[in-house]
């Protein structure tokens, strides 16, 4: 298939079981990201979305399956390269390839906004620390926060929390972004702004895969939704497919709480 | 790892301080070339002041405090004679024999009386005085107990130095009594004139002396001993050593030197120069003699008196000198507790399972259940520092100072030297050493606490912008684990400046071993006691008080 040369990330039988199997967080769960997807995940509370998102960049050790990113599956210690030679999978240099935002923005509270920002590339890239903050100004100054460069997470408003940590995620150059819930901790009129910066970086053409409950985001900006529920994948195809013709019982369901 | 490197240092430390000779002017002397001692140039002495005329603290004509006593004039004699520098080190009389044991030192002088038990831990000069052991009681009982026949009841209650051979004399000769061993004669000589103690066992000259000070002391009969006579204690096995000693003590004698020394000591221990000095009855003990019933009530009116606390006021020196000692040690022992504590807490915390292989499944991930998922999850640096945290915690501090200091330190020889003219590094460092194995283990906990306390979202997104584990402690989560802590390690500090009051045990001249040395010499003991409350009360109130305020100013910050 066209698309499989394209994927981005390979998510193949991922598994990740609490209590001896009692629970199934994710149970056999495949799927592709593509570049430049903007993949929303939908499902009911407690269906495996947040588990599925934190698997991918491995916060969340799965208990079977594989993640396929960058052609070496990174849910093991060691891969063989092409010469068959058997390398440690060093986890830190992925994850700097994938920016996370989580529901509560998770900002470093003892350090400025501007800190926040170059700490990683600064540490974790060995960057220009002068170099790392021109380019956190010009971030700031796009999500309109350029003012705030010197305050401290706490003297923001939750908006705008979550506005510096996806510039904070970008400051390391991602290849693709996760968002758990981005908007879920905001107030309804925060939402917007933040949802508008997700906007613009899709239109960038930015690889996303976004859990939300923003179901009008999910239409209009998502080229693919994916629907779970119980831990398993259960439906998945463009927001037309999804919304306008929803096949699963499960998902009119779901549909019918959610949109009541 | 590290303290085999630190064993086979200091191992090799010793070995070059056994290979070089010790220099020494050349004589004829058979010993002269082959002495050597602990300290490379000095004549090391382990001495316990609390025995005029023998050794005790005197005021010199500057007001200073002075060690003195024959023994200390002999000690000074010794190390000229063999072309050394003189080293004193003031602990407890039984430290004098540990010291000796564990060969920290070269020499003990203390009155000591050789007998079998003690020369199996150290060897023994010649008698270089001939004392005697008496029999004291006060004068209230002096109608009842006129012998050691009389003394001899089981309502009686004798006391006797801790470790001392009177101590022995007391076991063999009032067997029905009640016992009590002190560690100090001072206080012996205290409980029996206040009439806590009906008899006491002590050395002759020291209990003339007293009585000098105190006429209330009656010497009842001098007590039958077969070595009548005070020997030298020598580091056992040092034979040049011994021959020096003992060439030193013949010459001594033959010049009449060792007979002055004498002569001065039981003069000053006596003269108006040795606090103590009983005038116009000012003192704690006599109001005592009267009658045992009475004797609470009367000690009432005499619990503190001024004029005691101008005889503590002319040994300031060592209670300015003990409060800075007290510091050091406190401040190093929370440094060095800090260090060790940040790296328990991270084993604690640590996710180093070598056996997690056997709890994997085909496929690489791990199982959760079945006996092998338990080894799997066993992590040998947590239970490590684990069992370290809970052992400190369930011992006592007393017994983890003196295995540090005459176990492990017996064993590793530190670099003698003395800073600021008080502070004996080799006694010192075994200290901080000791408290800052106790301190890690309190700090431990409350550096893991402080962990904990860190929302667990700061690490995953640190994590998730690729830092390691090490950049995200180092730069998300210590920060604010510290700041939260802060006021606990504080406490800690003044818990510290408390607890290191124990270290006088091993000889560190620090609060404590001044109020000691004031009650070794001047016979006052509530007094210095309540100079040493009031020094720790001033050390450790305004402390936690800024902590206190440092802690409220914090935590507006976080309200802001
Ligand atoms: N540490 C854990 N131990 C046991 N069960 C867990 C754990 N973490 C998650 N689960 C379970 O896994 C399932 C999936 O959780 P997950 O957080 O992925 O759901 P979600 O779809 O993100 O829900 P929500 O919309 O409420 O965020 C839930 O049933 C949850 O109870
Ligand atoms: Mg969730």
């Amino acid at each position: 298939m066209a698309i499989r040369d394209n994927a981005l990330i390979q998510v193949k039988n991922l598994k990740k079981y609490y209590n001896r199997g009692a629970i199934k967080a994710l149970d056999d769960v495949s799927v592709d990201i593509n570049k430049g997807d903007v993949m929303v995940v939908i499902g009911p509370s407690g269906s495996g979305k947040s588990t599925f998102l934190r698997s991918l960049n491995l916060l969340e050790q799965p208990t079977g399956g594989q993640i396929i990113f960058g052609g070496v599956d990174i849910t093991k210690k060691k891969y063989t390269d092409e010469n068959g030679k058997s390398i440690k999978l060093n986890l830190d240099e992925h994850r700097q390839r994938m920016g996370m935002v989580f529901q509560h923005f998770n900002l470093f509270p003892h350090m400025t906004i501007i800190d926040n920002m170059t700490l990683a590339p600064v540490q974790v890239k060995g960057k220009n620390k002068a170099e790392c903050e021109k380019r956190a100004l010009k971030l700031l100054e796009r999500v309109g926060l350029k003012d705030r460069a010197n305050a401290y997470p706490i003297q923001l408003s939750g908006g705008q929390k979550q506005r510096v940590a996806i510039v904070r995620a970008l400051m390391m150059e991602p290849e693709v972004m996760l968002f758990d819930e981005p908007t879920s901790a905001l107030d309804p009129e925060m939402v917007g702004e933040v949802l508008e910066v997700m906007k613009e970086l899709a239109s960038e053409g930015m690889t996303m895969v976004c859990v939300t409950h923003e179901m009008g985001f999910a239409r209009e900006v998502g080229n693919r939704v994916l629907f779970m529920a119980d831990g398993k994948l259960v439906e998945q195809g463009t927001p037309d497919e999804i919304f306008n013709n929803p096949k699963s019982p499960r998902l009119k369901e779901f549909f019918a709480q959610v949109l009541k | 790892m590290k303290k085999m490197f630190a064993l086979l240092l200091a191992l090799s430390m010793c070995l070059l301080v056994f290979a070089v000779p010790a220099a020494a002017t050349a004589t004829t002397d058979s010993w002269r070339d082959e002495l050597t001692t602990v300290t490379e140039g000095k004549l090391t002495v382990a001495t316990s002041p609390d025995f005029a005329p023998y050794e005790f603290y005197a005021i010199d004509e500057n007001g200073t405090p002075t060690l003195s006593g024959f023994d200390m004039d002999l000690a000074k004699y010794m190390a000229d004679y063999m072309g050394l520098e003189l080293e004193i080190v003031t602990v407890d009389f039984d430290g004098v024999l540990s010291e000796l044991q564990t060969k920290s030192v070269d020499l003990g002088m203390a009155g000591l009386s050789p007998s079998a038990e003690r020369e199996a831990i150290m060897d023994f000069s010649e008698i270089y005085y001939q004392g005697g052991q008496a029999m004291v009681t006060s004068k209230a009982y002096a109608d009842e107990i006129k012998s050691m026949e009389d003394a001899n009841k089981a309502d009686y209650t004798i006391g006797a130095q801790t470790g001392s051979i009177q101590l022995e004399l007391a076991n063999t000769n009032t067997p029905d009594a009640a016992i009590v061993s002190m560690p100090k004669v001072t206080d012996i000589i205290s409980e029996l004139l206040s009439g806590k103690e009906q008899a006491a066992f002590v050395e002759m000259d020291v209990a003339l002396c007293y009585q000098k000070n105190y006429p209330d002391l009656v010497v009842v009969c001098e007590v039958p001993y077969d070595t009548k006579g005070s020997a030298i204690g020598v580091c056992k096995g040092n034979a040049p050593l011994l021959a020096a000693v003992n060439d030193a003590i013949t010459a001594s004698q033959e010049d009449g030197s060792m007979e002055q020394f004498v002569a001065e000591a039981v003069d000053l221990a006596a003269g108006d120069k040795y606090e103590g000095l009983l005038e116009d009855g000012a003192v704690p003990g006599q109001e005592g003699e009267e009658a045992p019933d009475e004797a609470e009530e009367e000690s009432g009116n005499a619990f503190v008196k001024a004029k005691n606390f101008a005889t503590v006021a002319k040994y300031k020196d060592l209670f300015v000198q003990g409060v800075i000692v007290t510091i050091l040690l406190s401040v190093f022992t929370v440094l060095i507790g800090f260090v060790l504590a940040l790296m328990l807490a991270l084993m604690r915390m640590s996710d180093f399972r070598p056996l997690r292989f056997l709890s994997m499944n085909k496929e690489g991930f791990e199982e959760d259940t079945g006996i092998l998922s338990k080894i799997g999850k066993f992590n040998p640096l947590s239970f490590l520092a684990t069992a370290y945290v809970e052992i400190i915690r369930s011992t006592p501090v007393l017994v983890q100072i003196f295995i540090i200091y005459y176990g492990v330190f017996s064993m590793i020889s530190l670099p003698s030297f003395t800073l600021f003219g008080f502070l004996k590094f080799e006694r010192f460092f075994p200290g901080i050493v000791a408290l800052g194995i106790n301190s890690g283990a309190y700090l431990c906990e409350i550096i893991r606490s402080g962990i904990q306390s860190v929302d667990g979202g700061q690490t995953e997104a640190a994590r998730s912008l690729g830092m390691s584990q090490i950049q995200n402690l180092r730069f998300i989560i210590l920060p604010q684990a510290l700041k939260n802590i802060l006021p606990a390690i504080a406490n800690e500090f003044v818990v510290i400046i408390k607890e290191s009051s124990i270290t006088y045990t091993i000889g560190v001249q620090d609060i404590m071993s001044a109020v000691n040395a004031v009650k070794g010499a001047a016979f006052v003991i509530t007094e210095p006691l309540l100079v040493a409350t009031a020094i720790y009360f001033c050390l450790c109130f305004p402390t936690s008080k800024v902590i206190a305020y440092f802690e409220r100013r914090m935590s507006r910050g976080d309200k802001r």
